[in-house]
């Protein structure tokens, strides 16, 4: 099984962090705020496709909203082996960053 | 609010793409919310913005996994193409030659089709031809009277514009003279200046509406005056004609394009034509000398049928003839090319049948190399069907397989397409001196026939790959991988049926090319009723034909010419006019025909080692005027059906002998009834007979003897079996095309049944080993892996036969004279096809039967 890309990541925290409101909008949105700059649509769903593919993503429920004339609002939640995959990032970024203070940056920048 | 249109329609389509209908309600939500926060225009450029900001994205997505499957769809094939080398040659090789073949056939037909297409007016543009009865049934012929074409302007309405045409008079060159530069020339026209309205011949200096008004003017093309002046401008120069006419230079147009149908090259006013055939008295005013070509342009708008029928009316309005009989019709310009047969005039045209028979026989060698490269891919497809069954097990879905299948085979063609194109340009000069056309190939200024070439291209590689592609892609995945799958017996009846197919077009070609070739023969060697060779014609030029006796005299003290004797033309179609013949109880005949007159001189009929049955032939012992004495060919004689001819009067002399009958015509026509005249005036051509020895010093001491009584023409000669072997040229070229069309039909199926045979040999590489080792002999096995094959090509062999007997037989019928349609050719055509096949298919079984056995079983 491979490991997670940076930006597979990011958008499978997104969308466990959102919880019951992970839609397009919101998580677009999120994630700008997250990495402070336009992450846009084309980025959003050329990865949720992937996921979706590798069935990290299941589409969880449909919903109207008037303003979107018809197209339907699609909301996501993480599969159960989303979760592993992002349980294994986060072990992984651990591991990784284990035994590395703050401080060295500190040192570095200075 | 409303949201960008054509953004919408973008983001449907790759909202499709990613399966996520929800990126474009996305849009919509975000966009909503900020023109409510921004306004609209914020909005609105927030939307587009966000837009372009994606799109690089989306494309990346759209385009990358196509590229890697195309990158792998491209590896396969070139390791296909590498593993199977002598297979992947055979198909490609065989894909060139049938494209190089049709494309020549494209080109050619190309060419005919041009014919005349350059006039502007060209819908508008007709020619008069005139329906005459001739024997039983009724005759055409382009030629009108000299004042048709005033009076069909004066009284038709809608003909806005008349204008005659004739070339060199009645007499085959021209003689002209510039300074001391002089010139035959075979192109010299006279016509009106209105030619220059109708038809779109551009002029390079000069005027076309006043170039032709002075009597004396001519009007040269660009040849003409870079061969007379070189550099000098040539407008006002005077050139000398025939030692007797000035005429002055006011036009020069550009040469007319060889794909014309009238052609010259100097034109002086029509009016002039009087004084070069002053035999014919003053006839300019006549409604019935039918001598000249005379075209129309029709008013826009005018009604045709209409116009036709007033055309038609025309000459019983002036002459006491049925109007069912005598009549003109009209002929639209364009169809002149191609659609005029039998019509009664010394044209080169081509022929609409000829270009129906080449377009088929150019399919027919596509279709078979297409037939080869299905053939061969089916049967490597027991190689392949792993391929697919592993594609398909990955995920591939069926319309996938195809589309990898046909870019294969169109790959094959693309190349092939390549190389065949490089072969045309490099063998264009080849073809243009074998079919005698003027075929060009610009890379640039044919954008069109380049398309045409890519887009032939193209069909022929989705056809030959549309079997391998169905076939293939139909496999069903756990067969194949679980090992059930063979190249089984059901396949084996399709490519015996496409090997039948093949053979069948290849030996109908080769049948086809037999009979032509052996028409041919019979042609040339066909007694003509006298004897062609060691026979030298010279034109008669100024005193020759004056002082002809003093010359003939002159002649005959040479020591190796044999005889001389003059004539009014050439015997390739030696008639000088066409007419009724009043004889002794003709009164009580009621069928009708029409004599030929020809007009000969004294010992002609020696000369040309003619016979005569009855009778004598003219004598100069009994010197007698033109018109008295006859003499005529037996063909007149049996229809005459006098059993003594010799001594009954006839018109206002007597007939005085019988000439066994000769071919005076190409052998496309019968021989006729045939009148001989002895008549000085009309003598135009000298024959004369030498010995076969010391060719080369007697035509110098012919030139010699010529030029001592007439120094101001050049000496012009011709053999005269080489002057009659040019009347055959256009089945002569047909034949060398189809010869070369039948080798490489042959030749391309010839190159798949080798393809195949490797394959059987290969396939069938261990039961060989086996029945070695259990004591077959070599001999027996090539006759089991070859006899499969050979019996299919002899299968091809009888069924093609029926086919081309049919075809063959209507061709033939063009022919006066021609040979039989025996079985000979065919069972020639058939051991041909059948020892070709045969060396073809043994070179691999000869390879399987000698093979050591150990080889092919030591890995069982």
């Amino acid at each position: 099984m491979k490991d997670l890309t940076k930006n597979e990541e990011i958008l499978l925290l997104t969308i466990w962090q959102l919880q019951d409101e992970a839609y397009g909008v919101r998580i677009r949105r999120r994630i700008s705020e997250l990495i402070g700059k336009d992450f846009t649509y084309g980025n959003l769903y050329s990865a949720l496709n992937q996921l979706t593919k590798k069935k990290y993503v299941t589409k969880n429920r449909e919903e109207s909203v008037p303003v979107r004339r018809g197209w339907q609002r699609i909301y996501y939640e993480l599969s159960p082996d989303g979760m592993n995959a992002l349980k294994r990032a986060c072990e992984m970024n651990e591991k990784i960053w284990a035994g590395v203070t703050k401080h060295v940056f500190k040192l570095k920048s200075r | 609010m409303k949201s960008p249109k054509i953004g919408g329609w973008f983001l449907r389509i790759f909202a499709r793409y990613f399966g996520a209908s929800s990126l474009v309600g996305d849009f919509l939500e975000e966009f909503e919310e900020r023109t409510r926060a921004h306004g609209y225009m914020r909005a609105w450029g927030w939307y587009w913005g966000h837009l372009f900001k994606s799109f690089p994205v989306f494309l990346y997505d759209f385009i990358y996994w196509r590229l890697v499957m195309l990158r792998n769809y491209i590896k396969i094939s070139i390791r296909n193409i590498k593993r199977h080398k002598i297979h992947s040659v055979i198909n490609i090789l065989g894909l060139t030659m049938g494209l190089a073949c049709f494309f020549f056939i494209f080109l050619w037909i190309q060419d005919e089709l041009s014919y005349d297409r350059f006039n502007k007016n060209l819908d508008r543009l007709y020619r008069v031809i005139l329906e005459y009865p001739k024997d039983t049934q009724s005759a055409f012929t382009s030629y009108a009277a000299p004042a048709a074409a005033e009076w069909l302007r004066t009284n038709i309405p809608e003909i806005e514009e008349a204008a005659r045409f004739r070339i060199v008079a009645n007499r085959p060159q021209i003689l002209v003279k510039y300074n001391d530069k002089q010139f035959f020339e075979e192109r010299f026209g006279f016509g009106d200046a209105e030619l220059f309205d109708l038809f779109t011949f551009p002029f390079l200096a000069g005027d076309p509406k006043t170039a032709l008004s002075n009597p004396n003017s001519i009007v040269i093309s660009e040849n003409i005056a870079c061969r007379y002046f070189g550099k000098e401008d040539p407008m006002g120069k005077v050139l000398h004609v025939e030692n007797e006419f000035d005429f002055i230079v006011t036009g020069i147009m550009k040469n007319i394009p060889h794909n014309s149908h009238l052609q010259f090259d100097s034109l002086v006013p029509f009016d002039n034509i009087q004084s070069f055939m002053p035999e014919y008295g003053e006839f300019l005013q006549r409604h019935n000398l039918h001598f000249f070509r005379t075209y129309i342009k029709v008013r826009e708008n005018a009604s045709i049928p209409e116009l036709k029928e007033k055309v038609s009316k025309y000459l019983s309005i002036h002459f006491d003839v049925k109007e069912s009989e005598w009549r003109h019709h009209l002929q639209p310009v364009k169809e002149i090319h191609l659609h005029t047969r039998g019509m009664k005039d010394l044209m080169k045209r081509g022929d609409i049948r000829y270009i129906y028979i080449f377009s088929l026989a150019g399919l027919l060698i596509l279709l078979v190399a297409c037939i080869n490269f299905t053939n061969l891919t089916t049967a490597l497809s027991c190689a392949r069907a792993k391929e697919v069954g592993m594609r398909k097990v990955v995920g591939a879905c069926r319309f996938n397989l195809i589309g990898q299948f046909f870019g294969e085979s169109v790959l094959s063609s693309m190349i092939a397409l390549i190389v065949a194109v490089i072969f045309v340009f490099a063998s264009l000069s080849a073809f243009n001196s074998m079919t005698g056309k003027h075929l060009t190939l610009a890379l640039f200024s044919d954008k069109l026939t380049f398309f045409g070439f890519f887009l032939i291209a193209l069909l022929t590689g989705l056809l030959s790959g549309s079997y391998p592609a169905l076939f293939l892609s139909s496999i069903q995945p756990v067969r194949i991988l679980k090992g059930v799958f063979v190249s089984g017996k059901g396949k084996g009846a399709l490519r015996k049926t496409l090997v039948v197919a093949q053979f069948f077009i290849a030996a109908g070609l080769i049948v086809c090319t037999v009979i032509i070739n052996r028409q041919f023969s019979f042609m040339q060697n066909m007694e003509l009723g006298f004897e062609k060779e060691h026979i030298i014609t010279v034109k008669l030029n100024g005193n020759l034909k004056d002082k002809f006796d003093s010359v003939k005299e002159e002649l005959l003290r040479e020591a190796y010419i044999v005889n001389a004797a003059a004539s009014s033309r050439l015997l390739t179609n030696a008639i000088d006019w066409v007419g009724d013949f009043n004889w002794e109880g003709k009164e009580n005949r009621e069928e009708r025909l029409s004599f030929s007159y020809a007009t000969v001189g004294y010992d002609f009929i020696e000369t040309l080692g003619m016979q005569i049955v009855q009778g004598r032939s003219f004598s100069k012992d009994r010197p007698k005027k033109p018109n008295e004495e006859f003499i005529i060919n037996e063909a007149a004689a049996r229809f005459m059906n006098l059993d003594m001819p010799v001594g009954t009067k006839a018109n206002n002399g007597t007939i005085i002998g019988v000439v066994k009958d000769y071919n005076y015509q190409s052998l496309h026509n019968e021989i006729k009834p045939l009148i001989l005249v002895n008549d000085p005036e009309n003598f135009q051509y000298m024959y004369v007979r030498i010995s076969p020895e010391n060719i080369r010093n007697t035509i110098h001491s012919i030139e010699r003897i010529c030029r001592e009584f007439e120094p101001a023409f050049p000496f012009e000669w011709h053999f005269l079996d080489e002057a009659l072997d040019i009347q055959y040229r256009s089945e002569e070229q047909m034949g060398r095309l189809f010869n070369f069309f039948s080798v490489f039909a042959i030749f391309i199926a010839c190159m798949g049944l080798f393809g195949l045979s490797l394959f059987i040999a290969e396939n069938r590489f261990r039961e060989i080993g086996i029945r070695k080792v259990l004591g077959a002999s070599i001999s027996s096995l090539i006759k089991l892996t070859s006899k499969e094959f050979v019996e299919l090509v002899l299968l091809a062999n009888f069924i093609s036969w029926p086919v081309v007997y049919f075809a063959m037989k209507r061709w033939l019928q063009n022919f006066a004279y021609r040979t039989q349609l025996s079985l000979l050719p065919f069972l020639l055509a058939g051991f041909m096809v059948f020892i070709i096949s045969v060396l073809t298919v043994s070179f691999q079984s000869i390879r399987a039967a000698t093979a050591n056995p150990v080889d092919s079983l030591r890995y069982e």
